[in-house]
């Protein structure tokens, strides 16, 4: 074989073991000869080599799930921001607050709801256990890291969120939003980002909204934590049964309005689905993950790159008994024709909030009016939780007419109080001892 | 199909895209754009997708694809740069010197590989740092085995010249 005849694909084919035995043997003859050849040949080598190095790449589950993680988030971030029926992010709607721009303020306003109620309390103190159940809870109690979606109502065709907890950090998402939610428990702090927008503004939750506003599976932590504290009250076992496609085992704890129900993997104790009835709210957590991997820019309080920060706060403290009354009026007169909701549930609230915004949105009243009238829809749903939360309270409101006096609708104890507070069908509100409550 | 079908598909296939793009990229941050923007360009068109796709072929293409575009995209910035005067070596001594030579070297590959003819680049990814028989290559670049051979070793001809004084010798 002389060089001139030896082409590079021939070299290739030797280095690749690809010729026969016998035009190997002739390649190394030539090679023995020819120190080009010999050099290209080597380097070729040296190139199979290093591939052979840059193949080997370490196998890390962590950086694989979290990279999952990652583009599940972003597409499902993607699927809400184009999803024809959203109603515009609290970012967009604070931004046209803020611009005092004309259209769907009210939504805005409506938007900002949505985002406070999904953290307001549900749950009160809880309690039971047995061995099992203490092996259920133990992911619940010692995840670092939580990835879990939370849906409203029963047949979960409600709205629902998807949380990434990280310590006191949370990234929360709502299906029928566009926005993005990052709220830091700890400093009572929540950035809204308007991915569409490319628009971030800061949110003031410290008071009673730090306190609501909550990583729901920290809520369940709290609970279940509290468990010791109340022997009167005991886990019930539900048995096992398929639950979102896993063979589960149920157990349940009640207490006063209040039920826990956890659904955990037979094969390995994990939660897979918990269920919170609070009087006739009823939230569901699935798609519950422990201890994912959560890259600290998902859960950054900083304005993210190419994102336009509004300079001014918002501040969402401060709620009262007028604005419930307040938000009942307008939920009663734009939506239901002066009669009132069937039940007040979260989900109820939450499923009309598109309409309630276009609804508010065309009233023939000035900007800052509409912006107030949404503000005072979420200051009265955010008082109606706490109330809630707090103590006991009955709604009557089914069947009665807006203005119709001497019907009580609605009705609570303060917290500290002997007495209790009775709102009616026309919208005043008394003291009223517990032994003349409506019957 | 749903969105469970499609988390499905990223728990299934994330760990191999992952892989492929970093051993292109030599980069763990490239790795996860390409693993994002692999599938959300799948997830955007997740609709016209049916259960004709064969997944693992379909995801290295593409894959080796972005990748390769990324790596066309930032090959400048991703090759260290030698000291004026240095003379390139070859890999083929051990100690210190000879880590960051080789280093360098992946990274200088890595870099060259960008600039190879994309069926040749996919051909050697796939053959090299895949490690894939020649039958499932050609398979997963849709020619005959006798093409992508040719793909295979042209890639390596130019690389090894492009390369030079790099691998030594």
């Amino acid at each position: 074989m002389s060089p001139h005849k030896v082409t590079n694909e021939q070299l290739v084919q030797f280095v690749l073991g690809e010729l026969s035995c016998e035009r190997a043997a002739e390649m190394q003859a030539h090679l023995r000869q020819c120190a080009p050849c010999r050099q290209t040949v080597g380097r070729l080598q040296s190139l199979l080599d290093c591939a052979g190095r840059m193949s080997a790449v370490p196998e890390d589950e962590h950086v694989v799930q979290s990279a999952n993680h990652e583009v599940l988030l972003a597409a499902r971030t993607e699927s809400e921001n184009q999803s024809r029926h959203r109603i515009r992010s609290p970012v967009a709607l604070f931004g046209r607050m803020i611009m005092k721009k004309r259209i769907t303020q009210l939504a805005a306003a409506a938007a900002i709801v949505v985002a406070a109620v999904a953290g307001l309390p549900l749950l009160g103190p809880l309690v039971g256990e047995s061995v099992t159940f203490a092996e259920v809870i133990r992911p619940i109690l010692n995840a670092r890291t939580v990835a879990v979606d939370m849906i409203l109502g029963e047949d979960e065709t409600g709205p629902s969120f998807h949380d990434v907890v990280k310590g006191s950090q949370i990234r929360r998402t709502v299906s029928n939003m566009s926005g993005i939610a990052i709220i830091d428990l700890d400093a009572g702090r929540m950035l809204s980002l308007d991915p569409e927008g490319k628009s971030a503004v800061y949110v003031d939750i410290q008071g009673p909204i730090q306190e609501g506003t909550r990583d729901y599976l920290g809520l369940v932590r709290e609970i279940v934590t509290r468990l010791n504290d109340r022997p009167d009250l005991s886990v019930t076992e539900l048995g096992e049964r398929e639950i979102d496609g896993w063979e589960a085992r149920g157990f349940q704890v009640s207490e006063d309005n209040t039920q826990l129900t956890i659904w955990a993997e037979a094969k390995t104790a994990l939660p897979r689905r918990i269920e919170i009835r609070q009087g006739q709210s009823f939230t569901i957590l699935k798609n519950i993950e422990f201890d994912v991997p959560v890259d600290d820019a998902l859960v950054s309080m900083d304005v993210p790159a190419g994102y336009a920060l509004h300079d001014a706060e918002l501040n969402m403290r401060g709620f009262t008994e007028q604005d419930f009354v307040e938000t009942l009026r307008l939920w009663s007169k734009l939506m239901l024709d002066g009669a009132f909701p069937e039940s007040l549930r979260l989900e109820d609230l939450m499923g009309q909030m598109r309409q309630l915004g276009e609804k508010v949105a065309g009233l023939n009243v000035r900007g800052e009016e509409k912006m107030r009238l949404g503000m005072t829809l979420w200051r009265g749903y955010s008082f109606f939780h706490t109330v809630a939360h707090q103590g006991a309270y009955h709604y009557a409101g089914q069947g009665a007419k807006l203005g119709e006096s001497g019907k009580a609708i609605f009705w609570y104890q303060p917290q500290g109080s002997a007495t209790w507070r009775v709102i009616y069908a026309d919208l005043h509100a008394a003291d009223v001892a517990p032994e003349n409550l409506p019957k | 199909m749903s969105e469970q079908s499609f988390e499905n598909l990223v728990n299934e296939y994330g760990g191999q895209v992952l892989r492929t793009a970093t051993r292109v990229l030599r980069d763990m941050n490239l790795a996860h754009d390409v693993h994002q923007e692999v599938f959300l360009a799948i997830w955007r068109h997740w609709d016209r997708y049916n259960g004709t796709v064969h997944w693992p072929a379909y995801l290295y293409r593409v894959t080796v694809r972005k990748a390769l575009e990324l790596a066309r995209r930032r090959a400048v910035c991703s090759v260290p740069v030698r000291a004026s005067g240095e003379t390139p070596h070859g890999v083929t001594t051990n100690g210190p010197d000879s880590v960051l030579q080789a280093d360098e070297l992946q990274h200088r590959l890595a870099a060259a590989l960008s600039r190879l003819p994309p069926r040749q680049a996919e051909a050697f990814v796939l053959s090299r740092l895949e490690r894939l028989e020649t039958t499932e290559v050609a398979r997963r670049m849709g020619c005959s085995e006798p093409t992508a051979r040719v793909h295979l070793h042209r890639a390596l001809v130019r690389l090894a010249h492009e390369l030079g004084d790099y691998l030594g010798q």
